[in-house]
């Protein structure tokens, strides 16, 4: 296996084509780089750490046995992981409806943990924490309305039938809101974008 | 499926949460509309960028050492079978030596106590190196099973993934109905090589006993090509034994069935869909 360091200069397809080959170290990399992402997601899905941990590992042993069917023509490796985090979570809370699970408390904040590892390459950790940033901004950004259609659908995988009862807004409306918010959503973004070349 | 009923859905699809028909008839329009795909790509782009909208948490302490410990687990060799210890011989027993009784029993009187005790646990050491020996010949027989079993697993999973990942498969989602609303069917199939594999998200568990049964049919007639297991998440995939060509079937059905197989289904069925 190579050395952490000597991995940590590598891009996530290459890191992938490794974890195919069987590296571990290369898995290593990866995680240092999105598990907070990863776990952040998961967190704010399920509302529970343990839980949260748990789709956290799974997520990344799922990255580990599909190695060596990843295509990064497809897509990048965060967006693959991230989305098969949130359907885990989503899966999870589905099932947990079922049976009703004890909760964290809603909007307790963590204290920050040690790192797990020091000199590990912060370069990602720093840009998808600045790319939050800006997503976050703009949902804030939204009518309360979209964004709250477009958080339980992302966030809690519920249908437009689902959020219309939930809201107690006619289907139609909530069709419309979900379909305006996400043009808005991307129109915030692509200025955002458009601002920051020009500067 | 019109552009304007593919632009209202645009959104729910991008966000994953279109099911039924309505994914179904979406899905089938993409595959022909460059311009609608256009759409849904780039509604899926920003909908995946909500996933870095969560509010940051640091990742538990441990993670990466359980990880690199899961992982390991799931890397282990196939133990390699037990060498059987070598018996060791035992000579015959000392023989008594030709010599007066009574000088014998004067100068050897002491082992005609102490000498069957080493015998007799020599004996039982003996006899516990034989069952030892045949319960590792089981232990043997049983390992030898394992691996077998495993090569035909490793075997079925590289067909699988050669059908996932071939150019000349085509994939056919299949309409799930109430009794698994949420669940996401699809088969693969390779006309050419003449193979096929279902592939299932969010499917039920179901109770002890019980399976999904993947059906194909033509001309109204139905066969069990093959059954699916899925995982506490309710995923699994599964190759299809085709006992003739795939091109002469026309629809596909999964039903729930006891798991010792039925020759016809007996429920109406999780999913369906025309080939």
């Amino acid at each position: 296996m190579a050395s952490l360091p000597e991995v940590g200069r590598k891009s996530d397809e290459e890191l992938m084509r490794n974890v195919a080959g069987g590296d571990g170290s290369a898995l290593a990399v990866l995680y240092q780089r999105y598990a907070g992402a990863v776990y952040s997601l998961a967190y704010r899905v399920v509302n529970n750490r343990e839980v949260a941990e748990e789709l956290l590992n799974e997520a990344f042993l799922r990255a580990w046995k599909q190695a060596p069917s990843f295509d990064a023509r497809r897509g990048k490796f965060s967006t693959w992981i991230l989305s098969v985090t949130r359907n885990l979570s989503i899966d999870e809370l589905r099932s947990q409806r079922s049976r009703p699970q004890k909760a964290d408390r809603v909007g307790e904040e963590d204290v920050p943990s040690d790192l797990v590892d020091p000199g590990v390459p912060v370069e990602e950790q720093v840009w998808l924490l600045e790319q939050g940033a800006i997503i976050r901004d703009a949902l804030r950004r939204l009518p309360e309305a979209q964004r709250e259609a477009l958080e339980l659908a992302y966030f809690q995988g519920l249908t437009q039938s689902e959020i219309a009862l939930r809201l107690g807004h006619p289907l139609g409306t909530t069709k419309t809101r979900m379909r305006l918010g996400l043009q808005k959503l991307r129109d915030f973004l692509l200025a955002d974008q458009a601002g920051r070349e020009i500067s | 499926m019109t552009h304007v009923e593919v632009k209202e859905l645009v959104a729910p699809y991008a966000l994953g949460i279109l099911e039924g028909e309505e994914l179904a008839a979406i899905e089938e329009h993409l595959c022909s509309c460059a311009f609608c795909n256009s759409l849904a790509e780039e509604a899926s782009v920003i909908a995946d960028k909500l996933a870095l909208s969560a509010p940051p948490v640091d990742p538990p302490v441990g993670g990466l050492t359980r990880l690199m410990r899961d992982i390991g687990e799931l890397n282990e060799p196939v133990p390699e079978p037990v060498q059987l210890a070598a018996r060791r011989k035992f000579g015959p027993s000392p023989k008594r030596r030709p010599i007066a009784r009574e000088r014998a029993l004067g100068r050897f009187g002491w082992l005609r106590w102490r000498l069957p005790v080493p015998v007799a646990l020599l004996v039982m050491f003996v006899l516990s190196l034989g069952s030892w020996n045949f319960f590792l010949m089981d232990h043997l027989r049983s390992e030898r099973s394992e691996v077998d079993e495993l090569s035909g697993r490793v075997a079925k999973q590289s067909e699988m993934l050669f059908l996932m990942t071939s150019e000349q498969t085509v994939s056919r989602p299949l309409v799930s109905t109430g009794f698994a609303p949420d669940a996401e069917v699809r088969l693969m199939l390779d006309p050419m090589g003449n193979k096929a594999m279902v592939m299932g998200r969010h499917l039920p568990q179901l109770t002890a006993g019980w399976i999904y049964q993947v059906w194909l049919s033509r001309n109204g007639s139905r066969s069990p090509v093959g059954q699916l297991a899925v995982d506490k998440l309710g995923n699994g995939e599964a190759p299809l034994v085709l006992p003739v060509p795939l091109k002469l079937y026309d629809a596909a059905l999964i039903t729930t069935e006891p798991e010792s197989g039925v020759p016809l289904p007996l429920s109406t069925g999780v999913a369906t869909g025309s080939l």
